[in-house]
């Protein structure tokens, strides 16, 4: 049975514009000691789903219209928040984008580390020291002991972002949710964190979603993928279906404007076009206006279909594209 | 082994080096342990005694003459200081907890919570002190306690504002967010996350609070419904009218100006150190005089 199971998930942001629709009907599972990568750009809805798994959608404006998230059997959406705050932190923790702004300037790393343990479990000051001692250690940060009564400015992003993981695994959370945790950092801190998680996720067997734009990122952490497109899912797969047999035009485009070092290029390839207005959607494909496939099959709200199992596209196109690649 | 610093400890240590601040800080230091020393009755000063004729001049016996009874103006002076340390310590001690408090709800829950504060320290603010002064003093008799009062529960509003201000700015910060993600109850939140973060303008403003306290009892004393049959520095003032002018008796006026003039000043500027010293955006050019 998955961990986390979300089903039909609208959410709406009520805004001077209009209804912002962000997300709608969104499905997906994540499996104990999996890593579920959500691509796409910006606005596409990532972030908001990840903060309404963890409940910290500001609501209103926001409005969650349909849907349920399972976890473990427990629907989140219908819990008080009382109950929801025992879970945060301790069953699902979150890393955030960037480190530089996630810790508190005021208090010590140490103290940060700690916090969560002071607040799901009764322990005492030395227990929850030795714990941040250990969990310092485990996330790579050299010299725990001194370190501990540091402060944030004190830390360079790479090592803040450390204390951001410590953070987040005090509890041994079942699900760790990762906002693009990698992309505030620089590149050679990318992979030394990107391992990091690697590592730790395979000791603790904690499933994870990864949220990303960056799919070098996702090709190296990924079990399964998901790519979304204007607040709906384009297409979901293993990693090699989708890196390896794209379907969706989406996808495909996001593929192609990836650099290659090995070509010499003097443009890099860019999908044409803009996000559709996520306060005026038209029906239909929310893609067609900057497909290069679109027919007037098209104006009719595409389905996710089945192309091998566990491999699923929501185009109408994608068996003609076969024939051209 | 290098010692780490806090934010706090880098602008303390950089408030050590500004010398003007210092010597405030140490006149605010020298009129407390004063007012400690009166309030405890280690310095006991003869306030009622009758030392010489009426309006000395100022000489070495007594170095700022003597009034209308003959009683010493400098000893009168010093008194003085423990009256307005008095109320000004009061005053931050009633106002900044509820402005803390207030602010704080208002700040962080917003909506209609905000809305009830927001509505109560309007109201608050609306009423002149002056007027609750009197209304207070006709309730609880004329006298110190009721200045203390009067001026506590009207000066809570200038904290709350920039408490509540803060705290809106605060909330949507990402560490905020972060402690929310950790699981941490409203509470944590408010006191260990955020409240540490604006106690640096809290203090500012509380000892600009003090100061306004000083100088308002001063004006209630001056008017006659401040503080009774002792010798705070606006009674002395309100005294001195009477023959400043007529016989050219400065000193009584002189000497409570001056004790006013001294701690008043010390604090604004220690006040605007502080200031300076906890704005990161003040770069230390600016901060050299």
């Amino acid at each position: 049975m998955a961990l986390l199971e979300i089903k039909d998930l609208s959410i709406q942001f009520s805004t001077d514009e209009g209804v912002l629709h962000a997300v709608d009907n969104l499905n997906l599972s994540v499996d104990q000691g999996k890593t579920l990568c959500i691509v796409g750009e910006s606005g596409c809805g990532k972030s908001v789903t990840a903060r309404a798994i963890m409940g910290l959608l500001p609501i209103p404006p926001a409005k969650i219209t349909s849907g349920s998230v399972v976890l473990d059997t427990k629907d989140l959406l219908g819990l008080s928040e009382k109950e929801m705050r025992a879970l945060r932190g301790n069953d699902i923790a979150m890393i955030f984008q960037d480190p530089m702004t996630s810790l508190n300037p005021v208090l010590t790393c140490g103290y940060q580390i700690q916090e969560s343990l002071h607040i799901h479990d009764k322990i005492t000051k030395k227990e929850a020291k030795e714990k941040a001692l250990a969990l310092m250690k485990q996330v790579g940060i050299p010299e725990a002991e001194k370190r501990f009564s540091e402060y944030p400015h004190q830390f360079s992003g790479g090592m803040r972002q450390r204390v951001m993981i410590a953070m987040a695994l005090s509890c041994k959370p079942k699900l760790l949710i990762a906002d693009e945790p990698t992309t505030a950092l620089d590149v050679s801190i990318q992979a030394q964190i990107l391992e990091l998680l690697g590592t730790l996720k395979k000791s603790s067997d904690m499933a994870m979603i990864f949220i990303t734009h960056d799919l070098g990122v996702v090709a190296e952490i990924a079990d399964e993928i998901i790519v979304l497109y204007a607040g709906t899912v384009a297409e979901r797969g293993t990693t090699k279906d989708i890196f390896n047999h794209a379907a969706h035009p989406y996808t495909l485009g996001l593929l192609e404007s990836v650099p290659h070092i090995s070509k010499e290029q003097e443009h890099l390839t860019v999908i044409p076009g803009t996000l559709p207005d996520p306060t005026d959607y038209q029906p239909g494909c929310r893609f067609y206006e900057r497909c290069t496939f679109h027919s007037d099959l098209c104006k009719k709200d595409p389905v996710e279909e089945e192309i091998t199992p566990g491999h699923r596209v929501a185009c109408f196109h994608y068996r003609l594209k076969d024939q051209q690649y | 082994m290098r010692k780490s610093k806090s934010l706090t400890q880098k602008a303390l240590t950089e408030l050590g080096r500004d010398k003007l601040a210092m010597i405030s800080f140490a006149i605010i230091a020298a009129y407390i342990l004063i007012a400690l020393l009166i309030q405890t009755n280690l310095l006991n000063l003869p306030i009622h005694d009758t030392v010489g004729e009426s309006y000395e001049k100022p000489s070495w016996a007594h170095i700022l003459g003597t009034d209308i009874f003959g009683r010493d103006v400098f000893i009168r002076v010093i008194y003085g200081v423990k009256i307005s340390m008095s109320i000004g310590f009061i005053t931050t001690l009633i106002a900044v907890p509820i402005g803390i408090v207030l602010g704080a709800l208002a700040g962080f829950f917003g909506g209609r919570i905000d809305d009830f504060i927001v509505w109560i320290y309007s109201t608050f603010s609306s009423i002149p002190y002056l007027l609750l002064l009197l209304a207070l003093a006709l309730v609880l008799g004329k006298g110190i306690f009721s200045v203390y009062i009067a001026l506590g529960v009207t000066s809570w509003v200038g904290i709350c504002r920039v408490v509540r201000g803060e705290f809106i700015k605060y909330r949507e910060r990402d560490y905020v967010t972060a402690a929310h993600a950790l699981g941490a109850g409203p509470l944590r939140i408010i006191f260990r996350h955020i409240l540490p973060n604006v106690l640096p303008l809290i203090f500012i403003n509380a000892s600009l609070l003090f100061v306004s306290a000083i100088k308002a009892e001063v004006i209630l004393s001056y008017i006659g419904v401040g503080v009774q049959g002792k010798p705070s520095w606006g009674n002395m003032i309100s005294d001195a009218k009477l023959e400043l002018v007529g016989r050219g008796v400065y000193w009584q006026f002189l000497g409570a100006t001056c004790a006013m003039f001294i701690i008043v000043l010390a604090f604004n500027i220690f006040s605007d150190a502080l200031r300076d010293s906890f704005d990161p955006r003040i770069s230390n050019k600016t901060k050299e005089r």
